[in-house]
């Protein structure tokens, strides 16, 4: 400051002295010192202003940036004033150095560009890998490959690809081929989320939707913009909420839960069975969100119960067939245990099968049948009979029953009831029978016939046939007003009352009896009494057509108060009961017969066989053997060291007059 | 601030009156000095005293100034052309010549200089019209032609005065050395105001004074066609000559030419230093000596520049 005004000062005092000097040497007027004064005065004024200027400048400067401070002392103010601007300054050169050496760890290269030279460089080596030193004087394009002062850049050094940005000629450049790559990766898996098939739902943390892939869209049905916001619930069945929600639990607390077999449901409430994935998504160690991806395995759960089905099924058929095969194994057993001849004919003829009743009725061994003519089976003059039957199964007839002959190995002609059914094979199965029901007619010890009704006034001779009936497997059955006890035969009763004296009812009863072994026996007496003739009359009459016609039983009559007139009427409708005159008592007979129906197919019976058969103790068979050899109808003959029974000529003779 | 003229709302308060009393108190007391001391310019002293008086007065009756001298200052330039000397007749047209250019060298010296070191244009101008032609009225009346900044007309005063004081101390004493007899035209043709031109030979008797005023009425008339030229080159649109300039021309022909009354003469000067303490009243210290030594050396050049002209013709027996 001095040393400006010193000389202002000096030279102002100079002119002055000088001037003062002129004046009073040359005897110039004395009001010339005035204008000494006023020179003295202009040439300070306008030097001190010239000295002063910048004192005034720097003053109105920070006056007009309020930079001022207030002060009585303009000077110290202003000292006061700058010294918080310079402490300001440096303050902001510390913070512009900071932010350099912030800079500087970033990957930037900044640089100052003069016409098309590089002027000013900091931090090349982030960028170019090569020092500031270096850049500087280097041109723009022995640097950039592409120079875009405001956008993406190619250059020449350890990165290829920055970002310029420009503030007059002063640029930064940022490495920006991390970003690169990840906004390459960014599309990749932008690109593999749209179209991956599996439904990609991003989740945030109250497990509301924030992203949702094409794949979820295909899947569900539902459009990206009607789900994001909305819950993840939204496609979870209500009965699987609570499992949902501990999937989310174990995805926070494990990180991820993977293999959740679940149902969800589309926008149209179809049920998808999907495979779920849930993974937590973590950024810098915070739970941000959830992933949840989902495969739609409908199809395959679908298949593999349709192949569990399947194998349900092959299973069940398996099951069928081995059942089915014990089935034919127990009717092949049946068949060949079964007390009925049976064989079975090809289409040419030919025996095919052949069981062990059948080789006992007919004499012929299986080894020796199988393969021959069936005709060999049949008398003469019936030769053609397996024509006809072949014929008729070719008719479509289904089943053929009737009564026939058959002519053993050993030559004799027996009669049959023969049941044929066609086969597979266009062969035919035939079922023999011997005629039973003629031999079972032939054994009552009354004249009596299935199908028939008889009409009589004894009632011991009633019950008596009805025992008869019964022992020979017939069902008993008695309608009467007589007490159960009365009949003394386990029967099945019908107690007449005047409630139940209901002749539709009673002809309901008998009429429906079950099998076609029934032996009924009818009271008539009450219903007579109660003067029920015609009623009575009636139901006989519609019970003996029903009977007759459906063979399913006998029916015994009897009336011991009916008038002459109402006998006369019943006799007319009914058969009379005749007893059959036998020498041989029935227990005896029943013996006989026993043995000459074994011996019919080539057996011995022994005593215990006998014993077996007929529930009798040894010593009665004993008794009646006696009586039966005594009357020499049978003999007992050793084979071997066991003694057989054996029917004689005239035990057969009476058998079959009996019979 | 420009000077602008707008009769219809001046408005004639009661202050503005005491305001008007005071100028026109400093405008009497500039004559009254200047009557005393030709040397004391009456412009200058009255400008002087309108500055003091300004530090201490507030922006009120600066206002109240503006207001007035947006009247007063075309009035009084108008009237200022009663004291312009008519050049006389029997001047040498070869000294005409050479005041003419001697003239045009401190005019284009100086307007050259100022501009090199740095001062505005209008600044120049003022500069170079004040030390070239007739000091401070020129200055005064280019002024309302040019409406420049206050502090540059009042830097332009204050280094105009300075420098011709300057000169008019040290003409006589050179002249006494070298040509005595050639003063009157040193001092007529380079020394920017009529009184300093009048104080600086009045060292060597009456007659020179008028010998010397005699030249420094041809510059004086200089200022009619610098005052054109300034319109021409100041008109924004088209070219117009403001009223009071053709007015001053019109009493300053008509003085000359058939005489003026004392009385119009004192009171025209007095009303034009009256209105110089007007805008020294309104002018900010500060702006002007912030301006610096420029305007004091670019018219010191201009003196030199002149005075060595001056020496070079004498040298060269041309004067």
């Amino acid at each position: 400051m001095i040393s400006r005004i010193a000389p202002i000062l000096v030279a102002t005092s100079s002119i002055s002295i000088l001037m003062t000097y002129v004046i009073l040497s040359n005897n110039l007027p004395l009001s010339f010192l005035i204008y000494v004064i006023i020179i003295t005065f202009g040439i300070g004024f306008f030097a001190f202003g010239s000295t002063f200027k910048h004192y005034f400048e720097i003053k109105e400067f920070l006056e007009n940036r309020n930079l001022l401070i207030s002060s009585k002392n303009e000077l110290k103010a202003i000292e006061i004033s700058v010294k918080n601007l310079i402490e300001e300054l440096d303050k902001t050169k510390n913070s512009f150095k900071s932010i350099l050496s912030a800079i500087s760890e970033l990957d930037v290269w900044i640089f100052e560009v003069e016409g098309d030279k590089i002027v000013k460089s900091m931090f090349s080596e982030n960028i170019l890998g090569i020092k500031d030193s270096e850049t500087v004087g280097k041109k723009i394009e022995d640097i950039f490959v592409k120079f875009n002062p405001n956008g993406e850049s190619e250059v020449r050094g350890k990165v290829k690809i920055v970002e310029l940005k420009s503030s007059g000629n002063i640029f930064i450049a940022r490495n920006i081929e991390r970003r690169k790559n990840l906004e390459r990766e960014l599309a990749l898996l932008k690109t593999v989320f749209e179209h991956s098939i599996d439904a990609i739902v991003l989740l945030d943390l109250d497990s509301k939707i924030v992203s949702w892939n094409k794949g979820a869209e295909l899947m569900f049905g539902y459009k990206a913009e009607e789900v994001i916001g909305k819950p993840f619930t939204i496609i979870v069945p209500q009965e699987f909420h609570e499992t949902c929600r501990k999937n989310f639990k174990k995805a926070i607390l494990e990180g991820y839960a993977k293999d959740i077999e679940s149902i969800r449901i589309a926008k149209n409430g179809e049920k998808i069975i999907v495979d779920q994935t849930l993974t937590s998504i973590y950024n810098e160690g915070e739970l941000i969100g959830f992933v949840s991806i989902m495969r739609d395995i409908t199809k395959r759960k679908e298949m593999e119960m349709k192949l569990l089905e399947t194998c349900d099924e092959l299973e069940r058929k398996t099951n069928d067939l081995i059942s089915l095969q014990r089935e034919l194994e127990y009717l092949a057993r049946i068949v060949e245990t079964s007390n009925d001849a049976i064989y079975s004919v090809d289409a040419e003829g030919k025996i095919k099968s052949w069981n062990r009743t059948a080789e006992k009725l007919l004499g012929w061994k299986r080894e020796e049948i199988i393969g021959k003519d069936s005709s060999i089976l049949l008398p003469e003059e019936i030769k053609n009979e397996t024509a006809v039957i072949m014929q008729r199964i070719r008719d479509g007839q289904r089943e053929l029953r009737f009564e026939t002959r058959r002519l053993t190995k050993g030559g004799e002609i027996i009669s049959v009831d023969v049941t044929v059914s066609p086969l597979d094979n266009s062969g035919f199965s035939v079922i023999l029978r011997p005629i039973t029901d003629s031999l079972e007619k032939r054994m009552f010890r009354f004249n009596v016939e299935r199908g028939r009704t008889y009409f009589t006034k004894d009632i011991y001779q009633a019950i008596e046939v009805l025992k008869d009936l019964k022992s020979f497997g017939y069902n008993a059955v008695i309608v009467s007003r007589r007490f159960p006890e009365e009949f003394k035969i386990d029967a099945r009763f019908y107690w007449l009352s005047d409630q139940s004296m209901d002749f539709e009812g009673i002809y309901d009863f008998i009429a429906t009896l079950e099998g076609w072994r029934n032996a009924v026996l009818i009271d008539l007496d009450y219903m007579l009494i109660k003067g029920k003739f015609n009623e009575a009359f009636t139901l006989i009459q519609k019970l003996r057509d029903i009977y007759y016609i459906l063979n399913k039983g006998i029916i015994i009559v009897h009336s011991a108060v009916i008038s002459k007139e109402g006998e006369a009427l019943l006799r007319a409708e009914c058969l009379e009961i005749k007893a059959k005159a036998s020498a041989i008592p029935p227990e005896a007979f029943e013996i006989l017969k026993l043995v000459y129906t074994k011996a019919r197919f080539g057996e011995k019976l022994s005593i215990k066989d006998i014993m077996i058969e007929l529930g009798v103790t040894r010593n009665t068979i004993k008794k009646r053997l006696s009586y039966l050899t005594e009357k020499g109808l049978i003999r007992v003959v050793k084979e071997g060291r066991e003694k057989v029974i054996e029917i004689t000529d005239e035990g057969k003779a009476i058998v079959i007059d009996a019979i | 601030m420009r000077f602008e003229i707008d009769v219809k709302k001046f408005t004639y308060a009661k202050n503005d009156i005491k305001i008007l009393a005071l100028l026109i108190m400093l405008g009497a007391i500039g004559f009254a000095v200047n009557t005393i001391d030709s040397g004391l310019d009456a412009l200058f002293i009255a400008f002087f005293l309108g500055i003091v008086l300004g530090h201490f007065t507030g922006n009120e009756e600066r206002h109240c100034v503006n207001r007035i001298l947006k009247i007063m200052l075309p009035i009084a330039i108008a009237l200022y052309g009663f004291n312009i000397y008519t050049p006389m007749l029997s001047i040498n047209p070869e000294k005409i010549l050479i005041t003419i250019a001697i003239s045009l060298t401190i005019f284009l010296s100086v307007y050259i200089s100022s501009l090199k070191l740095g001062n505005t244009r209008d600044l120049s101008i003022l500069l170079s019209c004040g030390t070239g032609i007739c000091g401070l009225s020129a200055i005064a009346i280019i002024s309302s032609i040019m409406k420049p900044k206050k502090y540059e007309f009042s830097s332009a005063i204050i280094a105009i005065t300075v420098v011709g004081l300057i000169c008019t101390v040290f003409y006589p004493v050179i002249a006494k050395i070298l040509f005595p007899e050639k003063l009157y035209l040193l001092a007529g043709s380079t020394l920017p105001q009529t009184g300093l031109v009048k104080i600086s030979s009045s060292v060597f008797g009456n007659e020179e004074v008028e010998k010397a005023l005699s030249i420094k009425s041809i510059r004086i008339a200089m200022i009619a066609v610098v005052a054109f030229l300034i319109s021409f080159i100041y008109s924004e649109k088209r070219f117009y000559v403001p009223w009071f300039i053709v007015a001053f021309l019109t009493t300053a022909f008509l003085g000359s030419y058939f005489g003026t009354a004392e009385f119009l003469r004192i009171f025209s000067a007095t009303l034009f230093a009256s209105t110089l303490a007007g805008i020294g009243m309104t002018v900010d210290l500060k702006e002007i000596y912030r301006v610096g030594l420029k305007p004091l050396i670019a018219v010191s050049i201009g003196a030199i520049t002149s005075f060595t002209i001056f020496i070079l013709l004498w040298l060269g027996g041309v004067v």
